[in-house]
């Protein structure tokens, strides 16, 4: 077989290695070798858990989602169900609403308060501890 | 697959051995390796329903992969891209001594440790056609270079590597 260089001997590898047909002349034999070292797989792997792993971790973070969402929607729900009941009363006591509405202008800053303290910590315990659940078992 | 966690199960099973090559070839601290890959199978999860079927699940899969470990790399600056010359045959290997090699086990830890300080794009592009048995073309479509790159790549990281263990085969390795 005439003798090839590199390229030709790459080319003629990757297209007649698996023939085993006679190697060309040249540096065939030391391509040959090489291509058999590239095609080992290396000793490490993944856990043989991963995909177990994976999955849990993909459960916890849709129940994560889910969780917040109807968080959210239950705010939503909460807001407006609050919103029609004193629409009602103030077409039935208006004296009533009016006075329902200064005691929460008057104490605004601690419903407020409230309120961005249980979001934070509803925010905290899904970023800081269940989302941490899972990493690394 | 949307909700069934067995079939996305299986899906990892199936191609958790593509992944791990081509990020444990990208990432060189073996501690993250397991971390980016979990990444990219949620990230599989995620897109899932935007795979169109236009190319090969496990070529769009590996393009995930070879994204995600990219961006680790660069986030993380674990490497220094310019730390490689241009010109990629004159490059000296820190790992040099194949004299010890005395099974077929050894060099292919030896090609392997070659392989590692090699520039990202080689060795992305040996471990995608050789260990994952990509073709040119569809390493085309997950790395988004141009195929004559990768050939080009392709052949001199291979002439580089034959050097190498070539004075090891003189010595008439097994």
């Amino acid at each position: 077989m005439k003798k090839m260089n590199d390229e030709e001997i790459q080319k003629w590898l990757e297209e007649n290695r698996q023939q085993n047909t006679e190697l060309p002349e040249g540096d065939a034999k030391a391509y040959d070798f090489l291509f058999n070292l590239l095609e080992t797989e290396p000793d490490n792997g993944l856990p043989y858990d991963f995909a177990a792993k994976v999955t849990r971790k993909v459960q916890a973070e849709q129940k994560r989602n889910s969780e917040l969402r109807s968080y959210l929607i239950s705010m939503a729900v909460v807001t407006v169900i609050i919103a029609c009941i004193y629409g009602l009363l103030s077409m039935v006591k208006n004296q009533q609403s009016i006075g329902i509405l200064s005691v929460i202008i008057e104490y605004k800053w601690a419903l407020i308060l409230s309120i961005f303290s249980l979001l934070t910590i509803q925010y905290l315990d899904t970023t800081l501890i269940k989302s941490n659940i899972f990493k690394r078992h | 697959m949307n909700g069934d966690m067995r079939a996305f199960e299986l899906l990892v099973k199936q191609y958790e051995r593509l992944v791990y090559f081509v990020v444990n070839r990208l990432v060189r601290e073996p501690d993250d390796v397991e971390d980016i890959c979990q990444e990219v199978f949620i990230k599989v999860h995620k897109s899932l329903f935007r795979f169109s079927f236009q190319s090969k699940l496990s070529t769009w899969i590996a393009q995930i992969a070879y994204f995600t470990g990219i961006n680790y790399i660069k986030k993380y600056k674990k490497e220094i891209l310019s730390d490689y010359p241009d010109d990629i045959e004159n490059y000296h290997f820190t790992n040099d001594n194949p004299e010890q090699l005395l099974t077929k086990k050894d060099a292919a830890n030896y090609v392997e440790q070659l392989i590692l300080q090699l520039p990202e794009k080689y060795r992305t592009v040996i471990t995608l056609f050789h260990l994952n048995e990509f073709s040119c073309e569809e390493i085309s479509e997950i790395t988004g270079m141009p195929e004559g790159t990768i050939k080009s790549y392709l052949f001199r990281a291979r002439k580089l590597l034959k050097e190498k263990i070539e004075a090891h085969l003189k010595g008439e390795l097994i």
